[in-house]
C-alpha cells in the first residue's frame, strides 16, 4: 500500500490541467498513438530519464517494464496486472486531475493490445513541440480558489494557500508549521532587501506581539530603498546588464549606469510593470517622453558589442555581426517579457514553439533601427529648449570668429613674413592649414578648424593633454577637408617633455575613421627603445623602420619634424630642418602602398598629444616641400603669436574692431560655457532603418520577401498585425510592439513576471525556467495559482510590491524549512511547496552582508559605478582588467553598484556564482566548491571586513570577552550564542583575538544560508 | 539550490562517481591511489550539491582519452609556414591571386620563406620553424583542412573554445568538466595556464562556464607567485590562529548541519573547507616544478630564456594531468605578443616558434616516455591560419579561417597520420573539410562522449558544444 501511495504522489507532480475532455486527442496526428501522447503529457514531468522520480522512467519500453522502486509498471497484455493501469483506473493518476473515462479506456486498450511502443518518447517525444493550444498561450483563466472548507483553518485566508494546499493534499503531503519569528525576519529581509536584519530589528520584531507585526514588517521592508537595490539586481541579471562591450575590446561603457539607477528606482517607486516594460522597449518615443523613458532603452542595448567585427573590411561580415546583434536583442526582449525564445526562429521556424521564422523578422523589423550607442539625456522638450539657447549663441560665435579671422589671418601672414628674417634665400610657401594653438585652436591659414575635446586643452600656446588622460582619448581632429589632397607635407613643432614609452602619432591625416583599412599618414614617434620618428601609415605600408637616428631621451626640447609626400611616391623626413634618415619609396606594387589621396568631405587632420609630447604648432602644405623649404621653415621658426604683436601688424581700424570682436567673443563664450553639456547615457541610438527582409537560413546574402513590423501570432487576444508598412517610421514600430507586448490582454506577459517574482521568493518558479514558458519550459506545477496570481497582478494595476505582499503574507511563504523525511520521500524537490526551501545567499548578498556586519557599508545610492579593477589599455584599444582590492569607502558600496565588466574577474564573487554580465541569467546556478572556501578563507576583502567587524564590537561593547562574543553573534547571526557556542568562542577569542571569531562567523553556514 | 531527492542523493551520484573511479583504476596510471577512497567520499558530497548531470550515465563510448592538454597558439599560426607544405605556393611566389581578405588588402602569393623537411619516420613535412616538433612528428596527427567561421580574433578564439563565434557560451573545458567531472576532487577539473606575458582576446570569457554551473569554469593557475587566487593564507593570520578558527568553524557548521538535516550542500560546505585546506597543501607542491629533475626541465626548455615561460606551463600542465585534472589549456601568446603576423612574418613567426617548439616537443616526449601519451590527448590549436597571399605589399599574411591546420597527438589516434588536405596553395580545403564542430565532436568522442548527448538546458534550448552540427572524425582513430 505504501508503495502505491508513493508512486501516486510522484506522478502527481507532473499534474497537468488541460481543459480538454479527452487529452489523448490533444496534438496533431503525427504525435503517436493516444497512450503515447498521454504518457508524454501526463507522466513524463516526473518519470523522465533525468528525474526518474521513484526510480521510474517512462520514456522507454525497457525502462517502463523494468519499473521503479516499486516494481514493474507495465505487463503488456495484462492491464489488471499493470501498476500503471491500476493507478490510472483508480483516478489516483495523474493525481489531482484524473483522466476522463475515455482516456482511461485508451490506456486500458493500449496495455491489453500488448502496449505497442509505436512511437519513441522522452527525448524523442511524440509531442515534439507546442502549438497554439499550449497552456501559456491561453487567455488568463479566473480560477476559483479551492473552497476554504477543505483547507485547514490557518491556511484559509490566502487564496494562494488554498491552491497550494489542494495540490499538496492530493499528493498526500501536509504543510509545514510557520517558521519562528527570527527565521522569518531574516528570510523576509534577505528576500526583499538582500541584507540581514540588524539585531535591534530582530528584537523589535520578536517583541511585537501585535497581530499585524508581520504585515508591518513586510510593509517596512517594501518601503526601504534597499528593496529596489535587491530587486534591481535580479532584473539586471535577467536583462544581461553590462557596463562593457564584451568581445575583443571589452571597452567600458562609462555611461551605462543610469539604466541601473532607473531599474532600482522603478522598483522602489513601484512603477507599474506595464509601464516599466513599455519604457524599456520604446521609452524614447512613447509620449510623453521622459528622462526615465530615454534611460530605459538601455535595456535594448546592454548586450555585448562586437565593435571590431563592425569594422571588418568585408561588408558581409559586418552584416553578419549586425544580424547576430539583432538576434541577441530579440532574444532578450522576448525572453524577458514573454518567456519565449523568439531568437530560435532566426534561421528556421521555431523547433518547439509555434513561432514561424517570418515572425522573428517581423519582430526584428520593429527593432531594426536600434543601435548601441550614447545619446544626450534630454527629452524632446529639453532638447528644443537647449537648442533655442545654444544655437543662436553658436551661430553668433562662429560669425564673430569669421569676422575676426578675416582681420587676423592677413595680419598673421604679414607678421610671419616680417618675423621670418630669411636665413636662406628660400622662403617656405604658405601652408594650406596652420594651427598655432596660441589664441585658439583654429586653422589660421584656412578653414580646417579643430574640434576640441574635453581631454585636450590649450596652455602656454601649446596643445596639451589633460592630466591622467589615456592616449586614445587625447585626440582632437579637424573638420573635413574642403578639397582633396594628394602631394603634401605634414610639419609639427613638438615639445618633448620625456621620451614616450608607447608609440604616438602626433599629427596625422586620414580618411574615414575605421579600425581596419583606414587610409592614414602621420608623424609618429615610435616610443620604446627605438625612439625614432617615422611615417605612420595604413598597415605600415609607407613606414620605414630603423631609418632615422634615435631621439635623445633628454627632457623639454622643442623639435620640428616634417614629412614630405611627393608625387613620385617618395617620402622624406626632416628633423629641425635637416634630412632625417634616407628618403625612401615604399617597395610596393599595390596602390595602398603608394602616395595616398585624402578626400574632400572625408579626409581630416588629427592631433594626439600626451604628457610626453605636446604640440606647439602644426602645418599642412598641399605640396611636398623641398629640403630647402623645410629648412627655411625651421629657421623661420614656429609662429609664436603674441596678441600684442598681432595687433601691431594690424591697421588701427583693424586693431580696434578686433578688440571689440574679441570682447564680444569672450562674453559669448562665457555665456556658452555656462550652459552645461547634457549628461550622456548609454542607450538606444535610433536611426530610421532600411527595409527588413526575411533571410533564408539567417543568411544575409539570401534575402527573401520584405517584412513589416509585427507581433507573434501565438500570443492571443492582442493582434500581431500592426498595420504598418515595411518602411514605417522607426518610432511607430517600437511603440506598436510595446503596446502589443505589454498589454493586459497578453496573458503570457503577466504570467512571465508573476513567475519571476515567485522564482526569486521561493528559489524556484511555478514554471521551472523563468525565461521559457514555451514547450521546452514544460508545465507549471500550479497552473491555477499562476493564473490567479497573474490575474490579480493585472487587476491590481501591475503593482509588483503588492504582488510581493500578496505572496509573502501567505502561509505557504511563511512555512518552516524543516526537513521531513516522509515528505521528502514524496516530493524531494519541494515542487509542491510543503516547506520553505532553504538556500544559499547569492555572492552579492554575502558581500553586502559582510559590509553591513562590519559596519563598513557605504549606503550611497546611484551614480557612476565603483571599479574594483585596474584597467590597462593594450594594443589596439583592447582592455585588460586586473582585480583591485581596496578598503576605500567608495569600494564599500553595495555590490549592485559594482561596475559590471565582462572580462573583469572578481575571485570572491565569481566563485559564488555571480554571472557574467554578457549572459542572460534568469536563474542562478548554485555551486559549492573548494574555491569558494579558499575565497572566504583568504580573500583580502573578507579578512579586512573581519577586522573591521572586530573593531566595531570593541568600540560598541565593554571590553569583556563574553560581551564581545555575545555581540558578535547578535550582529552576524541575529541571535545570542548558545552555552556551548559561547564556550568555544570565548576560547577562540582568548587565544587568537576577536577578529578570529569574526572571520569564523562570516564562514559559518548559518551566515551564508537562508532558511 | 534545492536539495536533490534523497533517493538520487543516496544512489546516483555515488554510482556515477564509482563508475569513473573504477574505470580509472583499470588504467593504473595514477600513482595516487590512496586518494581514491577519500575521493569517493569527499567527491560525492561536493558533487551531490552540484546540479551536474553531464553525460548522465557515464561515458557513451569507451573512452580512448582520459585527459586532455591543449596548447593554444594565439593570433593565428600560419599553416603554410609550419605544418602544411605547399611547394606550389613557392613556385607561384609573387604572382597575383584573387581572394578576399580580412583587411581587404590581398597582395600577391607569398611562398613560405621557411624550409620544409620530412620527419624521418612518419614522412610528415614540418618547416624549419619547428625543428623539435619535426623530430617527434611520428607522434603527430594532422588535420590540414580545418575551417572556422570568423576572420576576427575574438570570435575565432571563442569559436575554437566554445563552438560559437559569439560571446557567452561555455568553453570546451567547462563542458568536459560538466560531462566527466574530475579524477581528483582536490583540484578543479579544468585548469587554464595563460601566458604570463599576455592574454588572449576576451581573456576570462574564453574559459568561462557561461550558463553551466560556475564550478566548471576554467581555473587560471599562475606559474609564479601564488598558483591560485586566494590560495595562500596571508601572513597577518598566524597558522595557529587559522587552525583554531577552522576548528571552531567546523564545530559550528557541524551543529548547523545536524540542525538542518537533508540539505546536502551543508555537508558539501564542510567538505569544501577540508578540500581547500588540502589544496593549500597540495597545489604549491604541484606548482613547484623545481621538483622535476634537471633533465626533465631541460627537456621542456626551462633552462633557456626564450623557452622558459612556455616550458614551465607545459611542465606544470603535465603535473596537473598526473594528479587527475581533466583538461589543461595552455595559452601561448595573446594580443600583443602574438602569432598574428600581418607585416613581418619571418621575424614574428620565428620569435613565437622559438618559444613554442622546444617546450611542446618536450611535452610530447615526456608524456610518451611516461606512458601517459597512451591515454592523454594533446591538442595543438590556433584560431585560424594565414592567407597564402601577402597582406598588401608587405611580407606578412592576413587572417585565414577558410583553411588551416591543427595537430593532435596521443590517445587513440593514428600516429604520423594526416587527415584532410588543403588545395595546392593552402587556400581552401581540397578534401574532407573539418569544421570546429567536427573538431569538438571528435575530441569529445575520444573522451567517450557523444557530442549530441552532452547537453545542458538553457533559455529554451538543450545547448551543446557543437550547436546543431558536428561529426566525430573517426578516421583519425587508431
Amino acid at each position: 500500500m505504501r508503495r502505491n501511495r508513493a508512486i501516486a504522489v510522484f506522478l502527481s507532480i507532473a499534474g497537468l490541467a488541460l481543459a480538454s475532455q479527452t487529452r489523448s486527442e490533444v496534438g496533431s496526428p503525427d504525435q503517436g498513438s493516444g497512450a503515447m501522447r498521454l504518457i508524454t503529457a501526463e507522466c513524463l514531468g516526473c518519470h523522465n530519464s533525468e528525474l526518474a522520480t521513484s526510480g521510474l522512467d517512462l520514456t522507454q519500453l525497457e525502462s517502463t517494464l523494468r519499473g521503479g522502486d516499486h516494481g514493474p509498471a507495465l505487463v503488456p497484455g495484462h492491464p489488471e496486472s499493470s501498476l500503471l493501469w491500476s493507478k490510472v483506473s483508480s483516478g489516483e493518476m495523474p493525481p489531482g486531475s484524473p483522466l476522463p473515462a475515455a482516456d482511461r479506456e485508451v490506456f486500458r486498450e493500449w496495455i491489453a493490445a500488448g502496449a505497442p511502443w509505436d512511437h519513441p518518447i522522452g527525448s524523442e517525444s511524440p509531442i515534439k513541440r507546442s502549438d497554439s493550444n499550449w497552456w501559456s498561450f491561453q487567455p488568463l483563466r479566473k480560477p476559483q480558489p479551492p473552497s476554504p472548507e477543505t483547507t485547514p483553518e490557518h491556511w484559509r485566508t490566502s487564496p494562494i494557500d488554498r491552491f497550494v494546499y489542494a495540490r499538496m493534499k492530493a499528493a498526500g503531503l501536509d504543510p509545514s508549521p510557520p517558521s519562528d519569528r527570527r527565521t522569518l525576519i531574516r528570510r523576509t529581509s534577505y528576500d526583499l532587501t538582500g541584507l540581514p536584519p540588524s539585531f535591534e530589528e530582530v528584537s523589535a520584531f520578536l517583541d511585537d506581539s501585535s497581530p499585524e507585526a508581520y504585515e508591518k514588517l513586510i510593509d517596512r521592508l517594501l518601503a526601504s530603498p534597499r528593496y529596489g537595490e535587491r530587486w534591481g539586481r535580479h532584473w539586471l541579471d535577467v536583462v544581461r546588464f553590462a557596463e562593457s562591450e564584451g568581445f575583443e575590446r571589452d571597452t567600458l561603457r562609462e555611461n551605462a549606469w543610469p539604466y541601473r539607477d532607473y531599474v532600482i528606482e522603478s522598483f522602489n517607486l513601484d512603477k507599474p510593470y506595464l509601464d516599466f516594460a513599455r519604457e524599456q522597449i520604446a521609452g524614447d518615443v512613447l509620449a510623453p517622453v521622459t528622462r526615465d523613458g530615454l534611460i530605459a532603452t538601455g535595456f535594448l542595448v546592454s548586450g555585448p558589442s562586437d565593435t571590431v567585427g563592425f569594422m571588418s573590411s568585408v561588408p558581409v561580415q559586418r552584416e553578419m555581426v549586425r544580424q547576430d546583434q539583432m538576434e541577441e536583442m530579440i532574444g532578450t526582449v522576448s525572453q524577458t517579457f514573454l518567456g519565449l525564445t523568439v531568437n530560435c526562429a532566426r534561421c528556421h521556424d521555431h523547433k518547439y514553439d509555434p513561432i514561424p521564422q517570418r515572425e522573428y523578422y517581423r519582430m526584428k523589423a520593429a527593432f531594426d533601427g536600434v543601435w548601441q550607442g550614447e545619446r544626450d539625456l534630454l527629452t524632446p522638450g529639453e532638447e528644443r529648449a537647449r537648442r533655442e539657447r545654444v544655437q543662436p549663441l553658436d551661430a553668433r560665435i562662429a560669425e564673430i570668429e569669421d569676422h575676426l579671422a578675416a582681420i587676423e589671418v592677413p595680419a598673421r601672414r604679414r607678421l610671419l613674413s616680417r618675423k621670418a628674417a630669411p636665413a636662406t634665400s628660400t622662403v617656405a610657401p604658405s601652408p594650406f592649414a596652420q594651427w598655432t594653438f596660441d589664441l585658439d585652436s583654429r586653422d589660421s591659414a584656412g578653414s580646417l578648424h579643430t574640434e576640441m575635446s574635453e581631454k585636450v586643452v590649450r596652455a602656454e600656446g601649446r596643445l596639451r593633454a589633460v592630466d591622467g588622460t589615456k592616449l586614445t582619448e587625447s585626440v582632437v581632429r579637424t573638420v573635413p577637408l574642403t578639397r582633396e589632397l594628394r602631394e603634401k607635407t605634414l610639419e609639427a613643432w613638438i615639445w618633448m617633455n620625456q621620451s614616450p614609452e608607447k608609440q604616438v602619432t602626433v599629427m596625422k591625416i586620414h580618411n574615414t575613421e575605421a579600425f581596419l583599412g583606414t587610409v592614414v599618414d602621420g608623424i609618429m614617434h615610435s616610443g620604446g627603445d627605438a625612439r625614432e620618428w617615422r611615417n605612420f601609415s595604413s598597415s605600415s605600408f609607407r613606414t620605414a623602420e630603423g631609418n632615422g637616428t634615435p631621439e635623445a631621451t633628454g627632457e623639454d626640447r622643442l623639435i620640428q619634424v616634417a614629412i614630405c609626400y611627393a608625387a613620385d611616391h617618395s617620402i622624406r623626413l626632416y628633423r629641425n630642418g635637416k634630412p632625417y634618415g634616407k628618403p625612401y619609396t615604399p617597395e610596393l606594387t599595390i596602390k595602398e602602398g603608394l602616395l595616398q589621396t585624402y578626400l574632400a568631405e572625408e579626409g581630416r587632420v588629427a592631433f594626439n598629444v600626451s604628457e610626453d609630447l605636446e604640440l606647439e604648432e602644426a602645418r599642412l602644405y598641399d605640396v611636398a616641400l623641398t629640403g630647402e623649404q623645410v629648412e627655411a621653415s625651421y629657421l623661420t621658426g614656429f609662429l609664436n603669436v603674441r596678441r600684442e604683436e598681432l595687433d601691431e601688424a594690424m591697421t588701427p581700424a583693424e586693431s580696434s574692431s578686433a578688440l571689440e570682436l574679441r570682447a564680444e567673443l569672450e562674453r559669448l563664450r562665457v555665456r556658452r560655457e555656462a550652459i552645461p553639456d547634457p549628461q550622456k547615457i548609454y542607450a538606444a541610438d535610433v536611426r530610421q532603418p532600411g527595409s527588413t527582409y526575411l533571410l533564408e537560413r539567417g543568411d544575409p546574402n539570401a534575402k527573401q520577401e520584405k517584412v513589416s513590423a509585427g507581433g507573434l501570432s501565438c500570443v492571443p487576444a492582442a493582434s500581431p498585425e500592426f498595420g504598418l508598412d515595411a518602411d514605417a517610421p522607426e518610432a511607430d514600430r517600437r511603440i506598436r510592439l510595446a503596446e502589443w507586448m505589454a498589454n493586459p490582454r497578453n496573458p503570457i506577459f503577466a504570467r512571465t513576471m508573476v513567475n519571476r517574482v515567485w522564482h526569486y521568493l521561493f528559489g524556484r518558479g511555478l514554471i521551472e525556467n523563468p525565461n521559457d514558458l514555451g514547450f521546452n519550459g514544460g508545465q507549471p506545477t500550479h497552473p491555477e495559482l499562476l493564473d490567479w496570481l497573474a490575474g490579480e497582478f493585472v487587476r491590481d494595476g501591475w503593482s509588483v510590491k503588492r504582488l510581493h505582499k500578496r505572496i509573502m503574507m501567505s502561509q505557504t511563504y511563511r512555512q518552516s524549512s524543516d526537513w521531513r523525511e516522509r515528505s521528502v520521500a514524496i516530493d524531494s524537490g519541494n515542487r509542491l511547496l510543503w516547506r520553505y526551501s532553504p538556500r544559499r545567499l547569492e555572492g552579492e548578498a554575502i558581500r553586502d552582508a559582510m559590509l553591513v556586519v562590519s559596519g563598513q557599508i557605504n549606503w550611497e545610492m546611484g551614480g557612476a559605478s565603483f571599479r574594483p579593477f585596474q584597467e590597462e589599455e593594450k594594443f589596439n584599444a583592447f582592455e585588460m582588467y586586473t582585480p583591485v582590492d581596496s578598503g576605500e569607502p567608495a569600494f564599500n558600496r553595495r555590490t549592485v553598484y559594482r561596475m559590471n565588466v565582462a572580462s573583469a574577474a572578481n575571485p570572491l564573487l565569481d566563485s559564488f556564482d555571480c554571472p557574467n554580465p554578457n549572459v542572460k541569467t534568469p536563474k542562478r546556478v548554485v555551486t559549492t566548491t573548494a574555491l569558494q572556501a579558499l575565497s572566504l578563507m583568504n580573500n583580502a576583502f573578507v579578512l579586512r571586513q573581519a577586522r573591521a567587524f572586530a573593531d566595531r564590537i570593541e568600540s560598541e561593547v565593554e571590553s569583556d570577552r563574553k560581551h564581545h562574543v555575545r555581540r558578535a553573534f547578535e550582529i552576524a547571526l541575529g541571535r545570542t550564542p548558545g552555552r556551548e557556542e559561547m564556550a568555544w568562542s570565548e576560547d577562540l577569542v582568548g587565544k587568537h583575538g576577536l577578529s578570529s571569531l569574526c572571520w569564523g562567523l562570516f564562514n559559518t553556514s548559518e551566515f551564508l544560508y537562508l532558511n | 539550490m534545492i536539495s536533490p531527492s534523497a533517493v538520487r542523493r543516496r544512489f546516483s551520484p555515488l554510482s556515477r562517481r564509482r563508475l569513473l573511479f573504477d574505470a580509472g583504476a583499470g588504467f593504473g596510471w595514477v600513482a595516487l591511489s590512496w586518494l581514491t577512497q577519500r575521493k569517493a567520499l569527499a567527491g560525492m558530497a561536493l558533487r551531490g550539491a552540484d546540479p551536474t548531470s553531464g553525460t548522465g550515465r557515464g561515458p557513451h563510448f569507451v573512452p580512448r582519452a582520459k585527459r586532455v592538454i591543449q596548447i593554444f597558439a594565439v593570433g593565428g599560426m600560419s599553416h603554410v609556414d609550419t605544418l602544411d607544405y605547399k611547394p606550389e605556393l613557392s613556385r607561384r611566389n609573387g604572382t597575383p591571386f584573387n581572394m578576399t581578405t580580412f583587411f581587404g588588402q590581398a597582395g600577391h602569393l607569398y611562398g613560405s620563406p621557411f624550409e620544409f623537411r620530412r620527419n624521418r619516420e612518419s614522412g610528415l613535412w614540418v618547416s624549419s620553424l619547428l625543428p623539435h616538433l619535426r623530430d617527434c612528428a611520428d607522434k603527430l596527427t594532422l588535420i590540414q583542412s580545418m575551417v572556422s567561421n570568423s576572420a576576427n580574433h575574438m570570435p575565432a578564439v571563442a569559436q575554437m573554445n566554445t563552438g560559437f563565434a559569439l560571446s557567452g557560451f561555455p568553453s570546451m573545458g567547462a563542458w568536459m568538466s560538466y560531462g566527466l567531472g574530475t579524477e581528483n576532487e582536490d583540484l578543479p577539473a579544468f585548469v587554464v595556464l595563460p601566458d604570463p606575458a599576455d592574454h588572449p582576446w576576451g581573456s576570462g570569457l574564453q574559459w568561462g562556464a557561461s550558463f553551466l554551473p560556475a564550478s566548471h569554469q576554467g581555473t587560471p593557475f599562475r606559474t609564479s607567485g601564488d598558483a591560485l587566487a586566494d590560495l595562500t593564507t596571508p601572513e597577518s593570520v598566524r597558522p595557529a590562529q587559522r587552525s583554531a578558527s577552522l576548528e571552531w568553524l567546523a564545530r559550528m557548521n557541524r551543529v548547523y548541519q545536524r540542525e538542518h538535516p537533508g540539505d546536502s550542500s551543508l555537508q558539501a560546505r564542510i567538505s569544501s573547507y577540508e578540500l581547500a585546506a588540502r589544496m593549500q597543501l597540495s597545489v604549491p607542491e604541484i606548482a613547484d616544478i623545481e621538483r622535476e629533475s634537471e633533465s626533465t626541465r631541460r627537456l621542456y626548455g626551462v633552462d633557456s630564456k626564450e623557452t622558459e615561460a612556455l616550458g614551465r606551463r607545459c611542465l606544470l600542465a603535465r603535473r596537473l594531468l598526473e594528479r587527475g585534472v581533466r583538461f589543461v589549456q595552455v595559452y601561448h601568446g595573446g594580443t600583443k605578443k602574438t602569432w598574428d603576423s600581418h607585416s613581418r612574418l619571418v621575424s614574428d613567426h620565428t620569435k613565437m616558434a622559438l618559444e613554442y617548439d622546444r617546450p611542446v616537443a618536450g611535452l610530447l616526449q615526456d608524456l610518451d616516455s611516461r606512458g601517459m601519451l597512451e591515454d592523454t590527448l594533446v591538442l595543438g590549436v590556433t584560431e585560424f591560419g594565414r592567407t597564402p597571399v601577402a597582406q598588401g605589399g608587405s611580407l606578412g599574411r592576413d587572417h585565414h579561417p577558410e583553411c588551416f591546420t591543427c595537430w593532435l597527438a596521443g590517445a587513440g589516434l593514428k600516429r604520423g597520420f594526416v587527415y584532410g588536405a588543403s588545395d595546392e596553395l593552402g587556400y581552401k580545403p581540397a578534401e574532407n573539410p573539418v569544421t570546429i564542430y567536427d573538431y569538438h565532436a571528435t575530441v569529445l568522442h575520444l573522451l567517450g562522449i557523444d557530442h549530441k548527448r552532452l547537453t545542458y538546458y538553457h533559455n529554451g534550448i538543450e545547448r551543446r558544444l557543437t550547436d546543431v552540427h558536428g561529426r566525430a572524425v573517426t578516421e583519425l582513430f587508431a
